[in-house]
């Protein structure tokens, strides 16, 4: 016997070594079709975030200026107070440079990625302090999906992205700015909203299925 | 499974994420099946994969939020530039591999236990100051090699080999001492460990909750068989789940002096309560199977 893992009410107990493993799961990779266009293989340029796992002091300055703004804005929006959120920014990019080697640019952009990291360091900060959004949080956080107009200046995967939202009936996209956004529970929003949980949790599946189909498609 | 079951394990998995990212593996279904049957629907790789994906999704809309061409402060930008000249381009350091991907829940693996229906308040206080003494208590009354052949026993680990091997990078030393200037950095010296061939060991684990930074000090830990096992470290942590944190593996390659090696805590650690090494297979495993093999309790 042997091991170790504290159950829900905080006790650390052995576990037993003769259960079996999950096996893994496999994935299917089909074979990448060789490019017929050209025999010249280029090197794609490095992305900030590559430069910044391959320890390029000059790509944080770059990082910084990219999206330092974006991540300021967001913890503006999700935290009670300027000094809080400049803990969050600090925090956030801290995951940024620890995590920068974990960016793959198939699966979404580097913005998204950053992001991402932005979420949930901000989610967290509001569950470690037991905080629940403000109604004028909650409101200001409704204006962050953008226009399709205004995205489309912005950029051709977020304009894809504003799409998808601009699909979405307002419940839905209520319910998922809550979600998503703001780190409410389903429960939690079906009582905010007055809908029944069911729809609630319908609403955010879809929303969120489409638009992770939108970016694995960008 | 039926596809009402389909959806109510992916909406439980997606609150999950939406209001706990870090822990959202916690609610990865505990039937493999099932698990098999999310990871093919929703094309993803990996548990890991899965929960990161959803985040993805989530944070999408998030990169056109208007930033009204407010830039961030001055002071704060340069706070995190101090932080960036810390951490990026950083020296290689004792080698390591990256932890195994594949995520279990803890319950799928672990004996039955009954589990007490409290709502998300699931770790009161004083049941994890009780943990970390548990804790403590099982290093000093594991039960003996002999009895268990799950225990790790010195065959485990290489005999001493020359000096020849990794040792602590000159950066190491001194991101080390400087972490040890830094405000609300703790150190914590390991107990003096039982196990067979561990006894000498010796040092500490230094930790920085804000900075998510910290150092083991280990001298006289056996080297091991680095084809096939690695020591893992692991971090208690009573504000974050049930779980310990997979704290990185690493491989001692020579006996002779000290290794520093850095720690590469996959969670955010907010408040940990002991620090504990297990020698588990090449690459790390999600869950411990292994003996703890050494230990550093943070008093409280």
């Amino acid at each position: 016997m042997s091991g170790f893992v504290a159950n829900r009410s905080g006790t650390l107990y052995r576990r037993s070594a003769s259960v079996e493993r999950f096996p893994p799961v496999l994935p299917t990779i089909p074979e990448a079709e060789p490019d017929k266009r050209s025999s010249v293989t280029t090197q794609p340029e490095p992305t900030l975030l590559e430069r910044i796992a391959a320890g390029e002091q000059r790509a944080v300055n770059a990082c910084l200026d990219q999206y330092g703004g974006l991540v300021w804005s967001l913890a503006r929006r999700l935290s009670p107070n300027d000094n809080d959120a400049e803990d969050a920014v600090q925090e956030i990019f801290v995951e940024i440079w620890r995590h920068a080697d974990r960016f793959d640019p198939s699966k979404a952009s580097e913005a998204t990625f950053v992001a991402m990291l932005a979420r949930r360091r901000l989610i967290d900060r509001l569950r470690r302090h037991n905080r629940q959004p403000t109604e004028e949080e909650f409101d200001e956080t409704l204006s962050i999906a953008p226009s399709a107009e205004s995205a489309a200046e912005v950029r051709t995967d977020v304009a894809r992205v504003a799409q998808v939202m601009a699909q979405m009936k307002p419940e839905q996209q209520k319910a998922l700015h809550l979600s998503a956004w703001m780190g409410m529970s389903h429960a939690a929003i079906a009582e905010k909203m007055g809908l029944p949980l069911g729809t609630v949790k319908s609403h955010i599946r879809r929303g969120l299925l489409m638009l992770r189909e939108q970016l694995t498609t960008t | 499974m039926t596809k009402d079951q389909y959806e109510s394990q992916l909406d439980e998995l997606i609150d999950k994420v939406m209001t706990a990212p870090a822990d959202a593996f916690t609610a990865l279904p505990d039937d493999d099946g099932a698990l098999r049957v999310l990871l093919r629907e929703l094309d993803a790789e990996t548990p890991a994969d899965l929960c990161q994906s959803l985040e993805l999704a989530a944070a999408a809309p998030l990169v056109s939020v208007p930033t009204g061409g407010e830039a961030m402060p001055a002071h704060l930008r340069r706070r995190i530039e101090l932080d960036a000249s810390n951490q990026v381009g950083a020296a290689p350091r004792v080698p390591r591999t990256n932890s195994v991907t594949s995520i279990q829940s803890a319950r799928r693996r672990s004996e039955p236990v009954a589990v007490p229906d409290t709502g998300t308040n699931w770790f009161s206080g004083a049941g994890w100051l009780a943990a970390a003494a548990l804790l403590v208590a099982l290093v000093f009354n594991q039960e003996s090699p002999e009895t268990n052949p799950a225990e790790t026993t010195v065959a485990d680990v290489t005999p001493d080999a020359s000096d020849a091997g990794e040792s602590s990078t000159p950066s190491d030393v001194l991101e080390r001492n400087e972490l040890l200037e830094v405000a609300g950095t703790i150190t914590v010296p390991w107990l003096q460990p039982n196990q067979a061939g561990f006894e000498l060991v010796t040092g500490d684990v230094v930790w920085n909750d804000a900075l998510q930074q910290g150092y083991l000090r280990l001298a006289n830990m056996p080297i091991n068989d680095t084809a096939a096992r690695q020591y893992q470290l692991w971090i208690v942590d009573p504000d974050r789940d049930a779980e310990p944190v997979d704290g990185g593996v690493f491989d001692i390659v020579a006996r002779n002096g000290e290794v520093l090696v850095p720690i590469d805590a996959k969670l955010r650690v907010s408040e940990p309560t002991a620090f504990a090494i297990t020698l588990e297979q090449r690459g790390g495993v999600v869950v411990s199977e292994g003996p703890l093999l050494v230990v550093a309790p943070v008093a409280s």
